[in-house]
C-alpha cells in the first residue's frame, strides 16, 4: 500500500537493513490485508458455528416447553375417570373355557411358552384354606395383555369368571393395542382356589403414565416386593417389579409374559379368542401352552382337583 | 522467488483440547449405545425405571427403535465409532477438506437425528429414556464442539511477507480455496 511504502527520494528509514524495497513493503501490506480478511472470515465462521449451536439448543428447549405446555393443558382437559371396558363377549369366554383339558395338557409339554418358575421353601399362599393365586398387572401393559388370555383359559378350568372386560394394551407401547381381557371389575368364584387379580393402571395415557385403576392390597404389595425379583422370577437380571406378576400359591412365579405378545399382532379380540381355541395357530399354540402350564401347577395345589381337569394332566405326565 | 503459500496444521493448543473433548464425548456415547444394544439383544431389561414418564424399556422397544429394519442403537454405535476417528488428533490436524466437511456433516446429522428422537420420545411415545437422553446430550455437545472447532481451526497458510507477492496463492497444494496468513 502507498501509505506504508517509502517513495523514491525519501530518506532511508531506521533499522539495520535500511530502507525496504517497495516490493517488500507492498508485500507486507498485502499480507496484512489478507490476514485481516482471513481473520474476518474465521470470525464469521465461528459466529455461524455459535449461532448453529444456539439454534439447536433453542429447538430442544422449544420442544420441551411445547411438551410441558401441552401436557399441563391436556391434563387439565383430560378426564380423570377411566371409561369402563365393555364386557367381554360371552361366547368368546365360553370358547376359552371349553378348550379340552387334554388339549391343554398336551400343549403344556410344548415349547410354545415359558413355564412358571418354581420356588421352594416359601410359606404356602392360601386364603380361607384354599390355595391362592395372585395376579398383578396393568391394562396398558402388552405382556399382561398376552398373559391374561392364558390365565383366563387356565383358571376357567377351576371356576367361573364374571365381569371380565374387553380392552387393549397401550397404543404407544411395544406390541401396541394388543387385544385382551381385563380383570378390573371382574370376580372369580371357585371351590378349588382363590384368585386375587389387580390391574393397577388403565390404558388411558395421563401425564406420561396411565390413569390408575386399582391399588395393590397389602398382600399383593408384599408378594410383588418379595418375589418379583431374582432368584424367584428365574431370571438373572437385577430388575424387579416387572408385570405381569403371578404368584401361584407361593410355589410358582410368573414375571413377564409366558410368550411373545407379537403372536397376537394385528388381531382383534374375537380373532384372538378364536385363535386361542386352535392349537395349530401360533397364537393358539402359545396361549394353550401357557394355560396348560398354569393348570398343571394349579392341579398340584388343589391335590388333583377337579379330577376331570387334572386327570388329563396326570395321564399326560404318566403317558 | 517465493514459494506458494503452504497449508499449515492448526496449533496443537487448539487441536489437543478439541480432540480430548471429542474423544471423551464419543467414548461416552459409544459406551451407552453398546450397553443399550447388548441389553436389547440379550433381552435384559435396562437398569432404568419401567413405569411412569421415565421408561427406557418402552422407548427402546418401541416401533421407532428400528428404522427400515436397522436398530437405532446400531446406528448410534456406528455414529460414535466414526466420530471417534474424526475426533482423533490426526483428524483435527488434518487439512483435508474432505475430513473436515465429513466430520461437520456427521455431527450435524447426529444433531438433527437427536432433535427428531427427542420429538418422538416426548410427542409420540410420551416417555423418556435416560440412556437415550444421555446419548442425545453427548451428540449435541459433539455438534457444538465440532462446529466451533471446525471454525477455530479453519485452514491457513504460512506466508512470509515477500511470498505475498506470489500470484500462486490460490494454486497452493492445499485442499482449500483460501489461504490464511499466519501472524
Amino acid at each position: 500500500m502507498a501509505t506504508s511504502s517509502p517513495s523514491k527520494g525519501q530518506a532511508p528509514g531506521p533499522g539495520p537493513k535500511g530502507p525496504r524495497p517497495p516490493t517488500q513493503a507492498s508485500s507486507h501490506a498485502r499480507a496484512a490485508k489478507a490476514r485481516a480478511e482471513q481473520q474476518r472470515k474465521r470470525r464469521n465462521q465461528t459466529l455461524v458455528a455459535v449461532v448453529a449451536s444456539v439454534v439447536v439448543l433453542a429447538v430442544v428447549a422449544i420442544i420441551i416447553v411445547v411438551k410441558l405446555t401441552s401436557s399441563s393443558g391436556s391434563s387439565k382437559a383430560a378426564s380423570t375417570v377411566v371409561p369402563p371396558n365393555p364386557l367381554a363377549d360371552g361366547a368368546a369366554l365360553t370358547g376359552l373355557a371349553d378348550i379340552p383339558a387334554a388339549t391343554l395338557a398336551e400343549a403344556a409339554t410344548s415349547k410354545a411358552a415359558a413355564a412358571p418358575n418354581p420356588i421352594s421353601g416359601q410359606p404356602p399362599l392360601t386364603s380361607g384354606g384354599l390355595p391362592q393365586i395372585v395376579y398383578v398387572g396393568a391394562e396398558y401393559c402388552p405382556y399382561c395383555a398376552a398373559e391374561r388370555w392364558a390365565v383366563v383359559t387356565a383358571l376357567s378350568k377351576f371356576g367361573t369368571f364374571t365381569g371380565l372386560g374387553e380392552t387393549t394394551s397401550s397404543s404407544s407401547d411395544l406390541d401396541p393395542s394388543t387385544a385382551t381381557l381385563s380383570f378390573h371389575g371382574s370376580s372369580y368364584s371357585s371351590s378349588f382356589l382363590v384368585f386375587s387379580p389387580v390391574e393397577q393402571d388403565s390404558n388411558v395415557p395421563s401425564n406420561g403414565g396411565y390413569l390408575p385403576l386399582d391399588p395393590l392390597s397389602p398382600l399383593q404389595n408384599q408378594l410383588i416386593t418379595t418375589y418379583d425379583k431374582s432368584p424367584y422370577t428365574g431370571t438373572s437380571s437385577g430388575s424387579s417389579g416387572g408385570i405381569p406378576f403371578i404368584d401361584i400359591g407361593n410355589r410358582w412365579i410368573v414375571s413377564g409374559a409366558s410368550y411373545d405378545p407379537a403372536v397376537l399382532k394385528g388381531m382383534n379380540f374375537d380373532q384372538v379368542a378364536q385363535a386361542a381355541t386352535d392349537p395349530s395357530s401360533p397364537a393358539g399354540a402359545a396361549i394353550q401352552a401357557a394355560a396348560g402350564q398354569i393348570v398343571s401347577d394349579v392341579c398340584q395345589l388343589t391335590s388333583g382337583q377337579p379330577t376331570a381337569v387334572c386327570g388329563a394332566f396326570s395321564a399326560a405326565s404318566s403317558g | 522467488m517465493a514459494d506458494a503459500p503452504t497449508a499449515a496444521s492448526p496449533s496443537p493448543r487448539l487441536t489437543i483440547p478439541l480432540s480430548v473433548g471429542g474423544i471423551l464425548l464419543a467414548l461416552i456415547g459409544l459406551g451407552v449405545s453398546i450397553y443399550i444394544t447388548i441389553d436389547d439383544l440379550a433381552k435384559i431389561p435396562l437398569a432404568c425405571p419401567d413405569r411412569g414418564f421415565i421408561n427406557c424399556q418402552k422407548v427402546t422397544h418401541s416401533s421407532y427403535a428400528h428404522q427400515h429394519g436397522v436398530p437405532l442403537t446400531a446406528l448410534g454405535i456406528g455414529f460414535f465409532l466414526t466420530m471417534l476417528v474424526f475426533q482423533s488428533p490426526w483428524a483435527w490436524r488434518s487439512m483435508s477438506r474432505l475430513v473436515r466437511l465429513a466430520r461437520l456433516a456427521l455431527a450435524t446429522g447426529g444433531a438433527c437425528m437427536v432433535l427428531w428422537l427427542i420429538w418422538v420420545e416426548l410427542f409420540r411415545l410420551d416417555n423418556l429414556c435416560l440412556y437415550c437422553t444421555s446419548v442425545h446430550v453427548v451428540s449435541i455437545l459433539l455438534f457444538i464442539l465440532t462446529g466451533i472447532g471446525t471454525a477455530a481451526t479453519s485452514p491457513y497458510a504460512e506466508v512470509e511477507p515477500d511470498e505475498a507477492e506470489s500470484d500462486g496463492s490460490d494454486e497452493s497444494g492445499s485442499d482449500f480455496d483460501e489461504a490464511v496468513l499466519t501472524p
